[in-house]
């Protein structure tokens, strides 16, 4: 008993106090999946990153071969080829840098509207609240894949606009999250002592507040970037997001719709990649909730 | 009660007014609305002024929208550029196909998530429940374009290839022969899976969290102390409260299940409205566009504005906070 005692006491002196992000880091290595999902998807940015300097020819990716239209899986071209003979797993990993970055850049326009807006309505209250929550509302009632398709087709499909768009259609949730953190993070006493000291409105609400309420942020940020390519893809697959020649794991299933009698490889293979990469994001995303969860001990 | 209806009556009046303002602006100040005619070698440069001025394009953007909001209002919608045909008819020969995709797929994606939600949360980590898990995660992570690539590949194609019996991968009557209520069956089956796949991942797993949080409550265990059978406290007790939340989700839902199908209609050639707007964006075909936008955003906040007062009628704790 006293043994027993002794070593308890003696690991509790002995234990170095966590910060909060040793202990979430603590927290997610312990969700298995979410951990091989980091690894998986790791290795799906470096693949994509570094296939073409590695392995990869630009040729194979975009130039068309009349001789070797519509090839199935073979030892030269391991996911076949598509319907002007270039190599399926090239323009893959051409077009996982396109729909990875559209994903990645989509999301930081999205965050950045939803904690702006979610942070002033929170922060002021009031009218500008009532204004702001407003027009989440509208926002969130409309349709987002026809707007998508409406601002497309008016400002030009490119990546910019397919990038813009889809931020700006995706920053509801979060805005009311930052905002609801705001309303109740307002209240606390250390921005009681930031006011009494004078301290600015804007370094209140971006330096003091905004520190706290980053983790559920943080989360939706990984998940936005999982729908925003789920996005993406489709509008390309419509054939109003990234324009051909430029693949995108979207445009690359544009023409397959025709070819699934005799070559159903073009559509099976990039679509394929859309679904691991968002699934291996959302397992992450799930992670990181677990982890940031400040109601959940370890 | 009254009251409570009527201020959500009112507050539904400015979004509706705010998504015609967005929609408007988005689509007709972003673009040229004049750009089908300028493309149009037959036309002289005076020819394209004096369209303009009868459409009301040389105004003020701010003035054409009060134009266009007070014919809007008494239900002229303009039309289309394309076939100059009314706006608000095109829709309506459109609008049923949608509703027969959506209301099927619905149908199907309650019964299963019931189903599996209820399922999982009543055998909490079990094999079953970690598979039901698993697959809202995939559900959720499928683009769904290819989702209905794939089925088309399998059941349409290659079933065919195997003598099966297989299923058509397009449109909603087969091009020969009399349309019947079984082939419109037939032709459903595949475009109302892909449809209900995210929203079947979504709610069972809402519906898993919300059961496993009411049964973890006093009343339920009061109700086992009492004795009652576990068909009863899981359906009348447990069931009624947790089912709530996952109303609203539902109906905060709409708009993306609008999406799905415009995507779903797009696999499939499936000849509803969303298959429309694709077409007609393609021409930009504004008042089209404009018309389906409305049309879609007003029944979303029709379908909020009910779901709001349901609960407020079945939950009382809601009026008043």
């Amino acid at each position: 008993m006293t043994v027993m005692e002794s070593s308890l006491s003696t690991e509790i002196m002995y234990r170095k106090p966590q910060g909060p992000w040793q202990l979430a880091a603590r927290r997610f290595v312990r969700h298995r999946i979410g951990v091989v999902s980091s690894l998986i998807l790791l290795f799906i940015v470096g693949l994509v990153i570094l296939g073409p300097a590695w392995f990869i020819s630009e040729d194979a990716a975009f130039r068309p071969d009349p001789m070797r239209i519509n090839s199935p899986p073979s030892a030269d071209h391991w996911l076949g080829t598509d319907e002007v003979g270039r190599d399926i797993l090239a323009r893959i990993i051409y077009g996982g840098r396109v729909s990875l970055l559209v994903g990645l850049l989509a999301m930081l326009v999205a965050i950045t509207a939803g904690v702006l807006l979610g942070s002033l309505a929170g922060y002021f209250g009031g009218i500008v609240d009532s204004l702001i929550m407003r027009f989440t509302d509208v926002m969130l009632s409309i349709p987002g894949i026809f707007l998508i398709i409406a601002l497309s087709v008016f400002m030009g499909p490119s990546m910019r606009t397919i990038i813009l768009a889809i931020g700006f259609l995706n920053w509801m949730s979060v805005a009311r999250v930052v905002r609801s953190l705001f309303l109740s993070l307002k209240e606390q006493d250390f921005v009681l002592a930031a006011r009494c000291l004078g301290v600015k409105d804007g370094r209140i609400m971006w330096g003091h507040i905004l520190p706290n309420a980053m983790a559920p942020v943080v989360v939706a940020a990984t998940l936005t970037v999982g729908s925003a390519i789920l996005t993406e893809t489709a509008v390309s697959y419509l054939g109003l997001g990234i324009q051909p020649p430029t693949p995108s794991w979207g445009n690359m299933l544009k023409n397959a719709q025709d070819l699934i009698w005799t070559a159903p490889w073009v559509a099976i293979f990039p679509g394929a990649m859309i679904f691991f990469t968002t699934l291996c994001i959302n397992f992450m995303g799930d992670a990181l909730r677990d982890a940031l969860d400040p109601r959940m001990q370890l | 009660m009254t009251r409570y209806i009527i201020k959500r009556l009112l507050i539904s009046i400015p979004v509706l007014l705010g998504i015609s303002l967005v929609a408007f602006f988005l689509v007709q100040a972003s673009g040229d609305p004049m750009a089908v005619y300028i493309s149009n070698p037959n036309l002289s440069a005076e020819d394209i002024a004096r369209l303009e001025k009868a459409y009301g394009f040389d105004k003020p953007v701010y003035v054409q929208y009060f134009y266009w909001l007070r014919k809007a209002i008494v239900g002229d919608w303009g039309q289309s550029f394309l076939t100059h045909q009314d706006v608000l008819l095109m829709i309506r020969q459109r609008l049923g196909n949608t509703l027969i995709l959506m209301g099927t797929s619905f149908a199907i994606t309650l019964i299963i998530s019931l189903a599996l939600g209820m399922y999982s949360a009543t055998h909490q980590y079990s094999p079953a429940d970690y598979l039901v898990t698993a697959f809202s995660f995939f559900g959720y992570s499928m683009p769904s374009f290819w989702f209905g690539l794939m089925l088309i590949i399998i059941f349409a194609v290659k079933f065919r290839e195997w003598g099966l019996p297989y299923l058509p991968a397009a449109g909603m009557y087969p091009i020969r022969g009399e349309p019947s209520f079984f082939q419109l069956i037939r032709h459903l089956i595949l475009p109302a899976t892909v449809l209900s796949l995210i929203s079947v991942a979504k709610y069972t797993r809402y519906l898993r969290s919300s059961m496993l949080e009411v049964i973890g409550q006093d009343y339920i265990r009061t109700a086992r102390a009492k004795g009652l059978s576990e068909r009863v406290i899981l359906w009348r007790h447990a069931f009624k409260n947790a089912v709530i939340p996952l109303l609203t989700i539902i109906m905060l839902d709409i708009p993306q299940l609008f999406s799905g199908a415009l995507i779903t209609e797009q696999v499939f050639a499936w000849p509803g409205m969303g298959r429309m707007y694709w077409e007609h964006a393609v021409w930009i075909d504004y008042p089209v566009l404009m018309g389906i936008i409305l049309l879609v955003s007003t029944l979303v906040v029709l379908c909020n504005l009910l779901a709001d007062i349901s609960y407020a009628i079945v939950d009382p704790r809601i009026r008043l906070s």
